[in-house]
């Protein structure tokens, strides 16, 4: 499912969106790399064109992905569309941590994998592990304990009666209560 | 002379229009309806139809109306003068804050980004390209919009930022 916010009112005085800044702010960031500076092909040469006032709308079509020759109609329903030729965008971490895992083992790292992703099906946070996860002390196959179903278990009954009697405890000092 | 019945006093949002939109206070994504009335938020509740909270708001939901607009005295509804309008700048030392224009702000912290970005880069570590920039690290906010997080993390991996998270990853 997903959730999307409309505008109700007008910013009051200079108030932006978050989505206007951090356009601005790379731009101007861009125009300092421009002279040069370590590194700038990633900041200079960043597919980066959601016009001058960016809509919501074209960022959700990149996380999505598509195809940058076709433009931004042309939207992916597969990550086995992605090349890493710079003909497609795609803002997914999934498909990332992939990539970074198959350059690793291309760095003879041959025991690096994606870690998180189907484990628990999703952790919440995505490692790109170079070795297996018992050296980083992670397990294997991580699985909710079997103790924690078991006491869950247990103690349901018990939570039941704990507010049953806390209802019976206040319902007997009613009196009490009252007076004050 | 027999007393006048009181004229029922017209609701708040008879002639409003009605907008949805998405608490941002926490990550459960409570829906939430403003009532919109020349161009003005006049009320806000919780939306009955958005599956999630069925109309509920919690007590910061529920107040989400006074980001905008306090109570004076009297009870009418005045804009909230806590809200900042206009960007604030506190030079390093200094216990003022100045106005600046957005243009100023923005090209001061590229600027001051770049200066840490090339003292600080690695290109390589241990004859692996990392191109990390260990002397910046970077905070999102659980006030944003995924896509304007996107945003965020996408400029953040851009000048190799590594420290990268998120105020409510808990």
């Amino acid at each position: 499912m997903s959730l999307w916010q409309n505008k109700a009112q007008e910013p009051p005085g200079e108030c932006r969106s978050d989505l206007w800044i951090a356009d601005k702010l790379f731009k101007a960031l861009r125009e300092e790399y421009k002279a040069g500076g370590k590194f700038p092909d990633p900041i200079n040469k960043m597919n980066w064109d959601y016009s001058d006032d960016p809509s919501a709308d074209l960022v959700a079509m990149e996380i999505n992905g598509y195809d940058t020759t076709k433009g931004r109609t042309a939207l992916y329903n597969s990550f086995g569309l992605l090349k890493d030729d710079g003909t497609t965008a795609c803002g997914d971490m999934v498909s990332g941590a992939h990539k970074r895992v198959a350059e690793l083992i291309g760095h003879g790292k041959i025991n690096a994998r994606v870690y998180g992703v189907s484990e628990l099906d999703g952790m919440g946070v995505i490692y790109g592990l170079e070795d297996s996860p018992e050296s980083y002390g992670l397990p294997a196959r991580p699985r909710v304990p079997v103790s924690a179903y078991v006491w869950n278990a247990l103690f349901r009954p018990l939570r039941v009666v704990v507010v049953f009697a806390m209802g019976f405890i206040l319902w007997s000092n009613k009196k009490d209560t009252e007076s004050i | 002379m027999p007393q006048q019945a009181e004229a029922a006093e017209n609701v708040r949002v008879q002639y409003a229009k009605e907008v949805s939109t998405i608490c941002t206070f926490c990550g459960v994504g409570c829906g939430i309806i403003c009532h919109v009335q020349n161009g003005v938020v006049t009320n806000t509740e919780g939306d009955p139809d958005n599956p999630i909270n069925e109309g509920a708001l919690c007590s910061k939901g529920s107040s989400h109306y006074n980001i905008s607009y306090v109570y004076d005295t009297k009870g009418k509804p005045v804009p909230n003068p806590n809200r900042l309008t206009k960007p604030l700048y506190r030079a390093p030392g200094s216990n003022k804050w100045e106005e600046k224009d957005w243009g100023w702000m923005l090209s001061e912290i590229a600027k001051r980004i770049k200066k840490t970005r090339d003292a600080t880069f690695v290109a390589t570590s241990g004859g692996v390209t990392v191109n990390r920039t260990p002397g910046i690290s970077w905070l999102g906010s659980a006030f944003c919009t995924n896509e304007e997080n996107y945003l965020f993390q996408k400029l953040a991996r851009s000048i190799g930022i590594i420290d990268l998270d998120h105020c409510a990853r808990l």
